[in-house]
């Protein structure tokens, strides 16, 4: 599953358990700036992660337990279709955090471009410098976008657990950046150096 | 206009006959109400750059102009009128009380003892720093002290403040409040060119660039709407506000 905002909606109902439109506006609160998904792509998302098992309809006499929302008289009220977490949904979310937080593929790829640049062709260390340089440029790009962790005022037992887990999504990305800028200076040394020293060794390629 | 800019400067230091250049060719601007931070490992010329453009440190080469003119002549505490230089590390002086301490600036500028100690007090609620006021420096712990020596470069009325790595002996739980603070300094109209040494120092701000080797490198600012782009459907990735 791709979509952040079925990874974001499956994060609320594991919350607690909710219906599309509630997901709605707690979605919107929680990821203003982030995420703006119109209400048909919550209906969509809990479509999506029904199908998948991730999520289940709550049976009809556990809703009473949910708080209402006093939104409009309940006469008047389409039926509510109540969603739980599954425990496979559970397990999914679990795993889709850690994955947020392993490291960048881009350095992967930065490091088999330097390496190729380092193989073959002529300007070799400007050609390394100017791929540190952009990689260098994303870094702060993403850095300067990453919001302040929220605020540590949460109503609810699980809304602050939400808080921690976003904080802690957050304090691992920024770890990651952290050593990726300082990973960036080392880099320019050190393709400063392996200059120098293909300057002063005779090689083929360059004779 | 830009409130700051400084063109082409540069500046070298010799250590016994060796050079070391600590900044070369840069080029920055910084307008009216605008937080810029300077993302930048000790000794890659973050410091020197902010001493330069508080008129601290004069340049080898290059311009410097705040509000369109030359940097003029430092005042009595080595500050050019308009300029808050804030260094974190109060010194730990005996005897003044915070509120004395950071009523300084306006003593040392010809105020009344009692009118200098309201500014203070009012600069101290600013930065949610009252009940540090009758405390000595040492007594402070070191988010009190960020906190202190913002309100000591705010009671002049400086229009720009340039704040030198704020978060950097702050507890970990305690530097997005710092930088909150720094951020509601921005939104108050005072221009803010800060340094940091690390990622969570750039969040939110306005125009974010990187400096090793004393070179001005990356630059990141509200306008990246490509990067909005790559990162919007990313949990965790915020468009900037």
């Amino acid at each position: 599953m791709r979509s952040a905002v079925n990874w974001a909606v499956l994060g609320l109902v594991i919350e607690r358990p909710s219906y599309g439109y509630e997901l709605f506006q707690r979605l919107e609160r929680r990821y203003v700036g982030v995420l703006d998904p119109p209400i048909s792509q919550i209906y969509a998302a809990l479509n999506a992660l029904e199908r998948a098992d991730l999520i289940e309809p709550l049976p009809e006499d556990h809703r009473k337990l949910v708080p209402d929302d006093g939104l409009r008289p309940a006469a008047k009220r389409q039926p509510k279709v109540h969603y739980r977490a599954t425990r496979s949904g559970a397990c999914a979310f679990r795993e889709w955090v850690a994955e947020q937080m392993r490291d960048d593929p881009r350095h992967v790829e930065l490091l088999r471009r330097i390496a190729g640049t380092a193989a073959a062709g002529i300007d070799r260390t400007r050609t390394m410098h100017a791929l540190v340089d952009a990689y260098e440029r994303a870094c702060v790009e993403e850095a300067s976008l990453l919001p302040l962790p929220p605020a540590r005022d949460a109503a609810t037992p699980a809304a602050a657990a939400g808080e921690l887990v976003e904080r802690l999504v957050l304090a691992a990305r920024r770890g990651l950046l952290d050593a990726h800028f300082a990973w960036i200076t080392y880099a320019r040394k050190e393709i400063d150096a392996y200059e120098r020293t293909r300057m002063r060794i005779d090689e083929p390629a360059d004779a | 206009m830009s409130l700051l800019t400084l063109e082409q400067v540069s500046k070298r230091y010799y250590r016994g006959r060796r050079e070391v250049t600590a900044l070369d060719d840069v080029s920055l601007t910084v307008a009216p109400g605008e937080l810029v931070a300077v993302w930048g490992v000790p000794r890659s010329g973050r410091t020197t750059l902010l001493r330069i453009a508080a008129g601290l440190e004069q340049p080898d080469g290059g311009d410097v102009r705040f509000c369109g003119e030359a940097l003029p002549a430092g005042h009595v505490d080595g500050l050019p009128v308009g300029i808050g230089y804030v260094e974190v590390g109060l010194a730990n002086v005996g005897g003044e009380s915070i509120l004395d301490h950071v009523a300084i600036p306006l003593l040392a500028r010809g105020a009344a003892p009692e009118t200098a100690r309201e500014r203070a007090m009012l600069q101290l609620e600013r930065v949610g720093a009252v009940p540090c006021a009758h405390l000595q420096p040492r007594e402070l712990d070191p988010t009190e002290r960020v906190r202190v020596a913002i309100a000591q470069a705010l009671v002049t009325g400086p229009r720009l403040l340039l704040v030198d790595d704020p978060t950097r002996h702050v507890d970990l739980l305690e530097r997005e409040a710092v930088l909150l603070l720094v951020r509601s300094i921005a939104d108050g109209d005072v221009a803010v060119l800060m340094t940091t040494g690390e990622a969570m120092g750039v969040s939110g701000v306005d125009r974010a660039l990187t400096i090793s080797g004393g070179v001005l490198r990356a630059e990141a600012s509200a306008d990246s709407a490509n990067v909005v782009a790559l990162h919007s459907a990313r949990i965790g990735g915020a468009k900037r506000r």
